[in-house]
């Protein structure tokens, strides 16, 4: 768990990102307990109805599931369903900022695309 | 209602039988360390000193120990009828005071002594040898400490609205204490036959405890703390 | 969670004013039970008045304050529910400048019937404070903890908090946020908080109350309320463009750099993001002064 939350989207939303971020790193596995959303509450000192709200957003996105009377659990098949959400997502958050901002800067479709296979290229390269 | 009572009792009765016993003790022995003129008018002070303690003290029931109650969530209507019964349990409490403090020398084998002829208004010519004459006297020192009271919660009320007038009155009320205070004692060393006034004596000072008490009900049933 | 048996606490049309002042102006508002509540306003905008009208320790002009359907004045069991903590000043009961802490917590012992004794001994050592001092020889800090003391001991199933961050220091105001979500954890009763110290306790308040010249600006949930606002800037054109059919709440111009605080529907928003400004969230604060700042505020 990351340490503290930044005001920079809401706090449920924080919650919920840094749940899937520790899901992906394999700090949840499938069918491990996640804190429960007072002990959200606690370590971020936060109401523990904002907690519940990120949690909620995971269950309805079938990447936790509750167990009646014990807590929250991660689903299985979470990693790909985060996987999945953070896919369909990466047009709006990342590519089409990245199209405006090269944009902005004076570059064209081309110049954009030769940036990025580069960057692919030395990706690989670090592989 | 309780919960007001049991308040009451700890925060002004409880203080008040203090200093009351401390004042009839203090009454009782250094009497008996001094001569018995001046014991026959310290102790003839001793109803006027506990008048004045009530006067003061009870002002606090109309200020914080008003507020203080209302802020924990007390009724005003709780209040108000604990504090009438504070009122009498107090004159209650000092009049047992005043009482012991003349019968309990008397018991010790100190000496008889003389309660103030001047709330006795005791229509007998006095005798010459000093004696204290309960029956007459102690109804009307229990109306005198209820109306300390009472007024002092008034006075009280009227210092927060209006603090001028409360001061004036504050200084109107310590030069009428002084003066009764000598009053007293010239009275008591006189042959002062009261007779008939008695009555009317009471029916006025009861009237007086009566206006205020209404007045202090009327403002205790819309206190606020703001 | 345990639920307790308080119900709705009300304000339907309430006026106050004194004398010629109006403090409160028709104001309407509900404390469901179970949620921390934050109230917020500017000084001077009602707030103690507000929670006096709501204790009934203060009278009301006009209008109704009711718990449970019932009016809560002069209903003591309405009264029994309710517990008003208030800032403590030197001055604050008028004639007991020599009141003792001790005198305090006895009377709050004394009345409200949840009272925790023990839970109020742990607090009395832990905020290290004298129960013998008197009140007005405390410092600001430690008046805090004292309203803080006695909002949690009471046990009140809701419980109003005047200013109880104020004069502490940010390690004690971090224990107290502390304190707070864990007795809500414990109890789940029902939290109402003025604060200054808006940003801060945000995080803690599932929703938020603003107060501005007598009226309820505001009261839904925090988060929701945030979600709402955002500023935008950039090239004054591009940003009077993005700004059409948005609300506008103030304006911040440097030559032509030109940042709007702006409220709007998310849907809105998508076209912004297609223009070349900067889009940027704003926090509790920043919506406050947006909303209560009145000409004098920016961005």
């Amino acid at each position: 768990m990351r340490g503290s939350l930044s005001d920079q989207s809401l706090i449920y939303l924080q919650i919920a990102s840094m749940l899937e971020d520790d899901i992906l790193r394999g700090v949840y596995r499938e069918e491990e307990q996640v804190p429960s959303t007072n002990e959200l509450a606690r370590a971020y000192n936060i109401n523990p109805a904002t907690a519940a709200k990120g949690i909620n957003l995971l269950v309805a996105d079938g990447v936790l599931y509750k167990r009646r009377g014990i807590g929250m659990f991660v689903a299985p098949g979470a990693g790909e369903k985060v996987m999945e959400k953070r896919r369909a997502a990466f047009y709006e958050s990342y590519i089409r900022p990245l199209v405006r901002e090269s944009r902005s800067l004076g570059l064209g479709g081309q110049a954009l695309l030769d940036l990025v296979s580069r960057a692919v290229k030395e990706g690989e390269n670090d592989l | 209602m309780t919960r007001c009572l049991r308040y009451y009792a700890w925060a002004y009765l409880g203080p008040m039988a203090g200093y009351a016993l401390l004042f009839g003790a203090a009454a009782a022995v250094f009497s008996q360390l001094l001569a018995v003129e001046f014991f026959d008018s310290y102790y003839q002070a001793l109803p006027i000193a506990i008048m004045v303690l009530l006067f003061v003290m009870s002002t606090t029931l109309s200020t914080y120990n008003l507020e203080l109650p209302l802020s924990m969530g007390a009724r005003r209507r709780d209040l108000y009828a604990a504090v009438l019964v504070t009122f009498l349990a107090t004159a209650l409490v000092c009049l047992a005071v005043t009482v012991l403090t003349a019968l309990v020398p008397e018991w010790l084998g100190w000496g008889v002594v003389a309660f103030p002829e001047f709330t006795g208004m005791d229509s007998a010519p006095r005798t010459g040898v000093p004696m204290y004459r309960p029956a007459a006297s102690w109804p009307m020192a229990g109306l005198f400490y209820l109306l300390s009271q009472a007024a002092g919660a008034c006075l009280g009320r009227v210092m927060t609205s209006h603090k001028v007038l409360g001061v004036i009155l504050m200084v109107l009320f310590w030069i009428l204490a002084s003066g009764l205070v000598a009053v007293v004692l010239i009275v008591s060393g006189m042959d002062l036959q009261f007779g008939p006034l008695v009555p009317i004596f009471y029916g006025v000072f009861a009237a007086l405890t009566l206006v205020c008490a209404l007045l202090l009900r009327r403002w205790v049933l819309q206190a606020t703390v703001r | 969670m345990t639920t307790t048996m308080d119900g709705v606490l009300s304000a339907r049309g309430v006026c106050k004013s004194y004398g010629a002042l109006e403090v409160l102006k028709d104001l309407d508002l509900d404390i469901l039970p179970g949620k921390i509540y934050g109230l917020i306003g500017r000084n001077g905008a009602g707030k103690t008045t507000l929670l006096g009208v709501l204790t009934a320790q203060n009278t009301l002009d006009s209008g109704s304050v009711t718990l449970d359907g019932e009016p809560v004045w002069e209903n003591q069991r309405a009264l029994d529910k309710l517990c008003f903590s208030r800032e403590l000043q030197a001055s604050l009961f008028t004639g007991q400048n020599t009141l003792k802490v001790r005198h305090y917590l006895r009377s709050a012992a004394a009345f409200w019937p949840g009272w925790d004794q023990a839970y109020a001994d742990r607090l009395l050592r832990e905020f290290r404070l004298d129960p013998k001092k008197k009140i007005c020889q405390l410092s600001k800090g430690q008046m805090s903890m004292v309203t803080i003391l006695l909002a949690l001991a009471s046990r009140a199933p809701i419980t109003i908090l005047d200013e109880p961050a104020a004069g502490l220091d940010v390690v004690m105001r971090e224990r107290f946020y502390q304190l707070l979500l864990e007795d809500y954890a414990e109890t789940g009763r029902t939290f109402l908080v003025s604060t200054h110290i808006i940003e801060e306790a945000a995080s803690v308040f599932e929703d938020v109350i603003i107060l501005d010249e007598g009226k309820i600006l505001e009261s839904c949930p925090t988060e929701e309320l945030i979600a709402q606002f955002h500023y935008i800037s950039g090239h004054e054109d591009e940003v009077d463009r993005v700004c059409r059919g948005l609300q506008v709440l103030s304006t911040h111009q440097m030559g032509r750099h030109k940042t709007c605080a702006v409220r709007g529907e998310m849907v809105k928003l998508r076209d912004a993001e297609a223009a070349d400004v900067d889009i940027a969230p704003m926090n509790l604060q920043k919506v406050f002064v947006a909303l209560c700042g009145h000409g004098d505020e920016q961005p």
